[in-house]
């Protein structure tokens, strides 16, 4: 069986995969609780990772995603994470990271305010450098100027990059029992001969679970807005690959921004664009699973509601109107299992695709599966 | 209430209204929110229970195996007494039929079967919360099709029935043969509790006179797909409604039976009388496919107790009237006597058990065909051949020629009736009994080594035989089966120390290259040089006697202790038989009740025959000598060696060497061997081996670059030694150690003819 795992961290991402053979992969990471703070709900993030990892007896990620450079998918990352490129990064607490994941723009940016930002940039870069344990996601020749700029062969590093629309080649489906299909970043063709690159796209993959021959499609949005929306269904679609669009659990982009649906936030529910609408809704599967990774929905009037920042009430009342409940769900990491206290969202995959943990907290054992103590 | 939901009796209360303390506690947390994805919806009292009704949320993933749904209402039935389980009902009236559901005389609302242990034993953990997670992880697990195997069928569990009924297991294989048409059945009736009723095939009980106050009707239908029963019938009527889907008419099929085995009866004195007071269990077989038309996989049987005398039967189907205590034959049944009103209970059919059923009852993953012949049958031998005929073994011959005779009782797994049986007799029947199959089971009463007019016999079973099993605890039997030419089979040895305390295993490997008396040697050597065997031999000297004779003596070794070792033995006999290397290992049992093990890794060894004798020197014997040879270097060096002496079959085994004693004469070019402290050291192997071992004759060395043929020295050691020996009628052994190995001389005689070919350790 595999596993997802939202953790309740506010307007914020971190998403732990564990797969059946014991890797974990995990996209994004961020620490937004306030330690000083007795009534933060949001999760000790840090303790709930290690956790896990001891219960495994490991100390690293198989791959840690980093899918775009703000805060609220890095925050504290430098804290937590073993970096390569400088000592001081480096202690038996730290956990490693075998591969990073990054996009494009985090080796090429030039202008990172944030001092974090800078510091997970220069551990990336180094590791494209020392070519291994990192890969990039772009287009190939879109890393030609940087490489050149610091005396390094790009041609020496094509095995480190993977273009939109190929599989990411560090899992695959016989041996992991998932596929990864990168979405974004991609170039967008003007004509024959130009293409242009996107310079602010955040990776967006989907995720393909393989259990008993039952595929599990998992979609992970990052922060993109409607703009790249429209244009990655229109790629998509202009090549084909439909299915690669499916979904059976769709973790919303930008922490259920209205702009990641349509232009427009609407007085009460967001009108999606056309290539939105066919993604949102004609791509979701049977008694599929929506995931926002934000605060709770704000009350309609409500100081939160005024709020320009997501989550967009608008924004949620649309994903709420797309699945049919009870059997598909929209889940909001805040929320989940209620509001007063949150707790990680846990969704297993197996031969049953994807299904929302609900187990109470205080019943461990199932005596339905328990063996009679004595044997005579 | 909804309409989709079933409507439940009683009136409704308040939760504060409940007096059962678990319904009680349950209505309020659930009332108070207490309890995670559970809502209250109400409470209802009845005379005999209480009732509490509630919505759960059910963990579900997208594809379902079976459509249970996002929220299910359950209610739960405590009973005032609170002796019998909560009954968990889904009150929706489209609750799917799952596994795992409870038989009831109604069939909606379905009754969930949550736990397979007893209530007495579940009330100890029982919390409200922890019962409604396990109703949630039911429903969970039920929609996943994970609470059971994929192909578990969909027959619902008797939550009560009337009895067990014992089944030949040859009937779940070949259905309703016409060898099970007709079946008597052994009664044991309880007033309170469960009855249990055996089934005996018609051909099994022919001759007996007893009159049958039970008999079985057998009856198959039609192959379904699906099962067919999935309520208790209210009466006779009612279980023919139930089967006539399958298109069986069980009322037609129950009619010409009863009249002909009625008719049958009659013309026997007695015989008729005695069939209609009787009573009638019907067995029903219904062969299940996969898909429509399909082939028939498995099948599903049901047995029903009809509770009134086969009598009352016929007069309820309209076979016939009763008039004044006379039976009328009726032409014709009339319409209205279908079976009403005659009651049926729900027996629980078990099959008997074959070998294979042993073995996996046994977590194996088959019985053993491995045909073995178990000479011996007593103390141990009875209970090792017991054990591993549980085990699913079964091709077994039990060789023996004693008989069971009290003072064995403390210790034999026969029980009191065997006194004056052959104990071969005693432990094969006890062993048949166990399975359905006891074909391959066999016993001789007979002396292994002097069959007499069975030799024909055993002859035979050793030569089909591909173990032969020594529980003899006899040495000569021991050393002759090793030596049997009768049968190739791989030899294993089990036996006790005179103390009990120590189980022996001696095993040959599969090639038989190292014979079954050379790893006695082996274990003698053991004895001697491995300090953790110390005391093997000491205790158990004491022998009772149970008879006038002079060898009437027993033993006063505990059955706890035989328990124990013969564990450990048919256990050590299957992991040899699972391996082909050979194997020498001893278990000891402290006072603390521990066993420790201690292995003591086989050699190999060479054998040879010059003459009369045979000699047999292992490996590691060989190299003994050699590394006290190299460490003398460039001196020569010697010293005694020890073995034993086969004067019956004239063999001599060579197993140890000792060094040289200090006040030898150690020389390049000569060496003459002193003798302080080799006395004391040779007794002392005599009373560790308690006997076994002894002086055989001695070794010397040899400079690097000189042959091991003897020098004219050596042929004057050698008389010497012949001259000793020679006494006694012993042959003498001599080993010479050179740079590339051994030479030995064996015989009376001094020239080089009797020089053994040269072993290669």
């Amino acid at each position: 069986m595999h596993q997802l795992r939202f953790h309740p961290i506010g307007n914020a991402d971190c998403c732990l995969i564990r797969l059946r053979n014991g890797k974990r992969v995990l996209f994004d990471y961020a620490n937004t609780r306030d330690p000083n703070d007795r009534n933060d709900l949001r999760c000790d993030l840090p303790k709930e990772l290690r956790d896990d990892l001891v219960s495994a007896d490991r100390d690293y990620y198989d791959t840690v995603a980093f899918t775009h450079l703000d805060e609220d998918h890095y925050k504290g990352a430098t804290e937590f994470f073993w970096l390569e490129h400088a000592k001081k990064y480096q202690g038996i607490e730290r956990i490693k990271m075998n591969v990073m994941w990054v996009p494009a723009a985090m080796i090429t940016e030039e202008k990172l305010d944030k001092e974090e930002a800078r510091i997970l940039q220069a551990e990336a870069r180094h590791r494209f450098k020392q070519k291994k344990g990192v890969r990039v996601f772009s287009r190939p020749e879109r890393l030609r100027e940087w490489c050149d700029k610091n005396n390094i062969s790009l041609e020496d590093r094509l095995h480190l990059i993977t273009d939109a629309g190929k599989l990411a080649p560090d899992f695959t489906r016989e041996e992991d029992g998932v596929e990864f299909f990168v979405h974004c970043p991609f170039a967008k063709r003007l004509n024959d001969t130009t293409v242009e690159d996107r310079n602010d796209d955040a990776l967006v993959m989907q995720a393909s679970f393989l259990v008993q021959d039952v595929e599990t499609k998992v979609l992970l949005l990052a922060d993109i807005t409607h703009d790249a929306v429209d244009d990655i269904v229109d790629v998509t679609k202009a090549k084909g690959r439909a299915s690669r669009l499916e979904w059976d659990v769709l973790k919303v982009a930008h922490h259920c921004s209205y702009r990641s649906i349509g232009p427009e936030k609407g007085e009460d529910q967001t009108k999606p664009t056309k290539q939105a609408q066919w993604l949102y809704e004609t791509q979701q599967q049977e008694r599929a699973t929506i995931v926002s990774s934000s605060k709770p929905m704000p009350v309609k009037g409500s100081k939160e509601d005024k709020d320009v920042c997501p989550p967009h009430r608008q924004a949620g009342n649309y994903y709420t109107s797309i699945v049919e409940e009870p059997d598909a769900q929209f889940k909001v990491t805040m929320e989940h299992p209620k509001a007063s206290a949150p707790k990680r969202l846990i969704i297993d995959i197996d031969a049953s695709k994807a299904t929302v943990r609900m187990r109470a907290t205080a019943t461990a054992a199932v005596a339905v599966s328990s063996q009679p103590p004595r044997a005579g | 209430m909804d309409a989709q939901y079933v409507s439940l009796a009683g009136t409704v209360v308040a939760p504060e209204g409940l007096t059962v303390p678990q319904a009680a506690d349950l209505a309020s947390r659930l009332g108070a929110g207490q309890i995670e994805y559970g809502s209250l919806v109400e409470c209802r009292e009845r005379e005999d229970a209480e009732v509490v009704v509630f919505d759960v949320a059910v963990e579900l993933g997208q594809v379902r195996k079976h459509p249970i749904e996002r929220s299910e209402r359950i209610a739960v039935e405590f009973d005032r007494t609170d002796v019998h389980m909560p009954e968990v009902l889904a009150l929706r009236a489209t609750f799917p039929a799952v596994p795992h559901l409870n038989l009831r005389i109604r069939e909606i609302p379905r009754s969930l079967c949550l736990y397979t242990q007893a209530y007495q034993d579940l009330k100890r953990t029982w919390t409200a919360s922890r019962f409604v997670e396990d109703i949630r992880s039911w429903l969970a697990r039920t929609a996943k099709g994970t609470l059971h195997e994929a192909d578990q069928s969909l027959e619902p569990l008797l939550l009560e029935f009337e009895g067990h009924l014992i089944l030949p297991a040859a009937l779940a294989d070949c259905g309703a043969s016409e060898l099970f048409e007709y079946m008597v059945l052994d009664a044991f009736l309880e007033e309170r509790g469960k009855s249990v009723f055996v089934a005996l095939p018609q051909k099994a009980v022919d001759q007996e006179k007893q009159r049958p106050a039970f008999v079985a009707s057998m009856h198959e239908c039609a192959p379904v797909q699906h099962g067919i029963i999935r309520r208790a019938p209210a009466d006779l009527e009612d279980l023919c409604h139930l089967v006539e889907t399958t298109g069986m008419d069980l009322l037609e099929e129950l009619r010409e039976r009863i009249e002909r085995w009625k008719d049958a009866a009659d013309k026997e004195p007695d015989k008729g009388t005695s069939f209609l007071q009787s009573r009638l269990a019907l067995i029903i077989v219904f062969p299940k496919t996969r898909t429509a038309g399909g082939v028939v996989e498995t099948s599903d049987i049901w047995a029903f107790l009809v509770l009134k005398p086969i009598q009352d039967v016929g007069v309820a189907i309209g076979l016939w009237s009763l008039a004044e205590g006379v039976l009328g034959r009726e032409l014709s049944p009339p319409p209205d006597r279908t079976g009403k009103g005659v009651t049926v209970g729900v027996l629980n059919p078990v099959f008997r058990v074959r070998r294979d059923g042993l073995a996996r009852l046994s977590g194996l993953a088959g019985g053993s065909a491995l045909p073995f012949v178990a000479v011996g049958a007593g103390a141990l031998g009875s209970q090792v051949v017991m054990n591993l005929a549980r085990a699913g073994f079964g091709a077994c011959t039990v060789i023996d020629d004693d008989v069971v005779l009290p003072h064995n009782l403390a210790r034999h797994v026969a029980d009191g009736s065997a006194i004056g049986y052959p104990k071969a007799a005693v432990v094969t029947e006890i062993a048949a009994s166990l399975v359905e199959d006891p074909e391959g089971f066999a016993w001789i009463k007979s002396d292994v080594l002097h069959p007499g007019e069975d030799a024909g016999k055993v002859a035979d079973a050793l030569k089909d035989a591909a173990v032969v099993l020594d529980l003899s605890a006899s040495v000569t039997v021991a050393r002759a089966l090793a030596r049997d030419e009768r049968t190739m089979a791989r030899r294993i040895s089990l036996f006790l120390n005179p103390a009990g305390r120590d189980l022996v295993l001696l095993a040959e490997d599969a090639e038989r290259t190292v014979p079954l008396d050379a790893l006695e040697m082996q274990y003698y050597r053991a004895l001697v040089r491995k300090p953790r065997l110390a005391g093997h031999f000491s205790g158990g000297h004491e022998r009772p006697r149970y008879g006038q004779a002079c060898r009437d003596l027993t033993s006063r070794v505990p059955q706890e202790a035989f328990g124990v070792h013969a564990a450990i033995g048919s256990r050590a006999v299957r992991q040899v038989l699972d391996a082909k290397h050979a194997r020498i290992a001893i278990w000891r049992s402290k006072e603390d009740l521990s066993v420790t093990r201690i292995e003591v890794r086989p050699s190999g060894v060479g054998i040879c025959t010059v003459g009369d004798w045979t000699l047999y020197l292992d490996e590691w014997v060989s190299r003994e000598v050699g590394m006290l040879r190299r460490r003398k270097l460039p001196k020569e060096t010697g010293g005694v060696l020890i073995g034993s002496f086969d004067l019956e079959r004239k063999v001599v085994y060579v197993v140890d060497a000792l060094p040289s004693p200090p006040d030898s004469e150690e020389w390049p070019t000569l060496y003459i061997r002193g003798c302080r402290g080799l006395k004391r050291r040779v007794d002392e192997i005599a009373r560790l081996t308690d006997g076994a071992l002894q002086y055989v004759g001695e070794w010397h060395s040899h400079p690097d670059h000189c042959s091991t043929a003897p020098s004219r020295e050596d042929f004057d050691v050698f008389a010497w030694l012949t001259e000793i020996v020679g006494m006694e009628g012993l042959p003498g052994v001599m080993v010479i150690a050179g740079q590339h190995g051994v030479s030995c001389f064996i015989g009376a005689l001094q020239t080089e003819e009797c020089l053994v070919p040269r072993i290669q350790p």
